[in-house]
């Protein structure tokens, strides 16, 4: 090979060689451009305005339902909020009531901007100024948290504490104490009392049959069994009983207010009925007025006291009548004559067939 | 000026950093020379040829052992990262991990390390050979400047290609992550490539590309002034080379730090 075809052959090698790697190099920065060579530019720059970013940084994924659909270009200081530029995809749709918020990758670090579509109107990603969520920093808490409670045990609030904390306890050991020995009512439950046992078995018993006689109360309401029921079930023959009995009434007040019968002409004022009873109620009330009820009362109180007086007196066996209340001895006396009367006639009654016979022999004689 | 033997230590440290800053110095004269013979270089036809080769030289030579040195990167970073992301039961983010290394880092070293090994020190050898046998000097009588006619084309080679090779060692480094996902962590390749993806980003590439710029027109700057302060014959020689790849690999991870930390605070 001449010096001239070995020189041709190196240029073409190196012009394919440096071709293909910058051809290589072009391609590979469209594409990590995110430009869609054939449909033009398919990224979008959005602004969304955060009071604080919780660690954010440049080139942190854009994740929207669930996929990444761009990064974090850069972000901006502005003097009271931090503006994020975000690139992402142009077919992001972003609504009213959007939500963008700054999330934790992993427990071992970093962020991702997390969009949230909303619901709303459609809004235009480039030209809307997107306001994000105040991330939580947990660490921040967590050190506020600490801070509390080192002023809490640097200004001795926490003896205080420990001081009730402890009286509390020695409370609850003593209460527990009683609950074990079966004082108090938590102790009788808690200990073997049969009585008590018995006492709340027995309520519960009767609770329960209460509630089974309710239930078969319900049951026979559901059912539409008695008075009640019967309202209450969709039976019409009550309500029909019950509509007569009104139908019936109302008939009744019309004829009273009509004056039909005697009840009615003794509710008309104009019937000659109606006149004469009140005549004779009036009457009757001039008969009342006209008898004093004082002397009436003075009377009955006099002749009360007598009556007591008496009553007294036969309880004391005063009189005749309260010696025969009283003494016994007349009684016997009394009883004794009967019997010697009976005994008179029975000896009598014996008698009388021998002296008749007497007499008439003694007669005849 | 200093060919005498020092007399103290302290005298023989002043001397050392003395000459560490000339140098430095002359490097950076040749660098800058260098860069303002450019338009000459292709403004000549014979400087243009000369270029082309110097690109064959520096960018396909070199491709061999780039595609085995960033092949096998990748496969070691995927491998590392991805069994601790198994721990974590993570692998999904192997791509991003081993694309976002080489990017920002080992794209661009496997790139400088490789022309600093196989280019600087050809250079670096070639040029002191030229110099211990005078070719230089009668360059020099010529009044042919050894700067534009050897140096400008093998630096701009270097500055041209650098930029390309690095990013080919992303690629295949990125290939070689996908390999061992695939192969060893059970990575879905398209899971591999759409987390890469999803993690490349175009400073990361660009400020990858600009660290490569910059290891080349170090990786030249300091084997053309290694290989033209060539002295002692054939030992000096083996020297020049040697220094020239271990200045190299230095400047390739001190420049690296700086440019990372200018770029991401």
């Amino acid at each position: 090979m001449s010096a001239k075809r070995k020189d041709g052959f190196s240029e073409a090698i190196v012009g394919v060689f440096m071709l293909a790697v910058l051809a290589l190099l072009v391609y590979f920065t469209i594409i990590i451009s995110g430009v869609d060579v054939i449909h033009g530019k398919t990224k979008v720059y959005a602004a969304v305005t955060f009071t604080d970013v919780g660690g954010l940084k440049d080139k942190d994924n854009v994740m929207y339902r669930g996929t990444k659909v761009g990064v974090v270009d850069r972000i901006e200081l502005s003097p009271d909020a931090l503006k994020v530029i975000v690139e992402i995809d142009k077919g992001v749709v972003m609504r009213e009531g959007y939500r963008i918020s700054v999330c934790d990758l992993s427990m071992l670090g970093g962020h991702y901007l997390l969009m949230e579509e909303g619901e709303g109107a459609e809004l235009d990603l480039v030209t809307t100024e997107f306001r994000g969520e105040t991330p939580v920093d947990f660490g921040r808490t967590i050190s506020h948290a600490a801070k509390k409670i080192d002023e809490i045990f640097s200004s001795g609030k926490l003896s205080n504490i420990v001081d009730r904390v402890e009286v509390a306890s020695a409370n609850l050991a003593a209460m527990t104490e009683d609950v074990r020995a079966g004082k108090g009512t938590v102790g009788r439950l808690l200990s073997e009392d049969e009585p008590l046992y018995s006492d709340i078995r027995s309520t519960v018993s009767d609770a329960k049959t209460t509630m089974t006689n309710l239930a078969a109360v319900t049951t026979n309401l559901r059912e539409g069994r008695g008075t009640v029921g019967k309202l209450l079930s969709e039976d019409e023959t009550v309500y029909n009983d019950l509509r007569k009995t009104l139908d019936g009434a109302a008939a009744v007040a019309e004829k009273l207010k009509s004056g039909e019968g005697l009840a009615g002409r003794l509710l008309a004022k104009d019937d000659p009925l109606a006149k004469e009873f009140e005549d004779a109620v009036n009457a009757f009330r001039s008969a009342s007025e006209s008898f004093d009820a004082r002397t009436t009362l003075a009377s009955a109180e006099k002749l009360m006291d007598n009556l007591n007086a008496v009553a007294e007196r036969l309880r004391n066996g005063e009189g005749t009548l309260g010696r025969l209340m009283a003494d016994d001895g007349l009684y016997k006396e009394v009883d004794g004559l009967a019997r010697d009367v009976r005994q008179v006639i029975d000896n009598f009654r014996d008698t009388t067939p021998i002296s008749t016979f007497g007499s008439l022999i003694m007669g005849g004689l | 000026m200093w060919d005498d033997a020092p007399r103290s230590r302290t005298q023989g440290v002043v001397r050392h950093i003395a000459k560490f800053l000339s140098s430095l110095g002359w490097c950076m004269h040749i660098t800058v020379e260098a860069l303002s013979d450019f338009p000459s270089v292709l403004c000549r036809r014979e400087g243009r040829a000369d270029l082309v080769r110097q690109l064959y030289t520096t960018g396909i030579r070199t491709l061999p052992v780039v595609t085995v040195v960033s092949l096998f990167i990748g496969m070691i970073l995927a491998l590392q990262v991805g069994l601790e992301l198994r721990r974590f039961n993570q692998e999904i983010y192997l791509g991003a991990a081993v694309m976002i290394s080489l990017m920002r880092e080992m794209g661009p070293f496997a790139c400088g390390i490789c022309f600093a090994a196989c280019v600087g020190s050809a250079i670096a050898a070639e040029l002191g050979t030229m110099k211990v046998n005078d070719e230089i000097a009668a360059l020099e009588i010529m009044s042919i400047s050894p700067i534009r006619f050897l140096a400008a084309p093998r630096i701009m080679a270097l500055v041209v290609m650098a930029p390309l090779v690095a990013f080919y060692c992303i690629v295949v480094g990125a290939m070689g992550g996908g390999v061992v996902g695939v192969t060893q962590l059970g990575v879905n390749f398209t899971q591999y490539m759409a987390s890469a993806m999803s993690i490349a980003d175009t400073k990361d590439l660009y400020v990858g590309l600009l660290k490569a710029t910059l290891f080349g027109l170090t990786v030249g700057g300091v084997s053309v002034a290694e290989g033209l302060g060539t002295t002692m014959g054939a030992m000096g020689v083996g020297k020049s080379t040697q220094r020239s790849v271990i200045v190299n690999f230095l400047l390739i991870l001190m420049f690296g730090y700086m440019v990372t930390r200018a770029f991401y605070d």
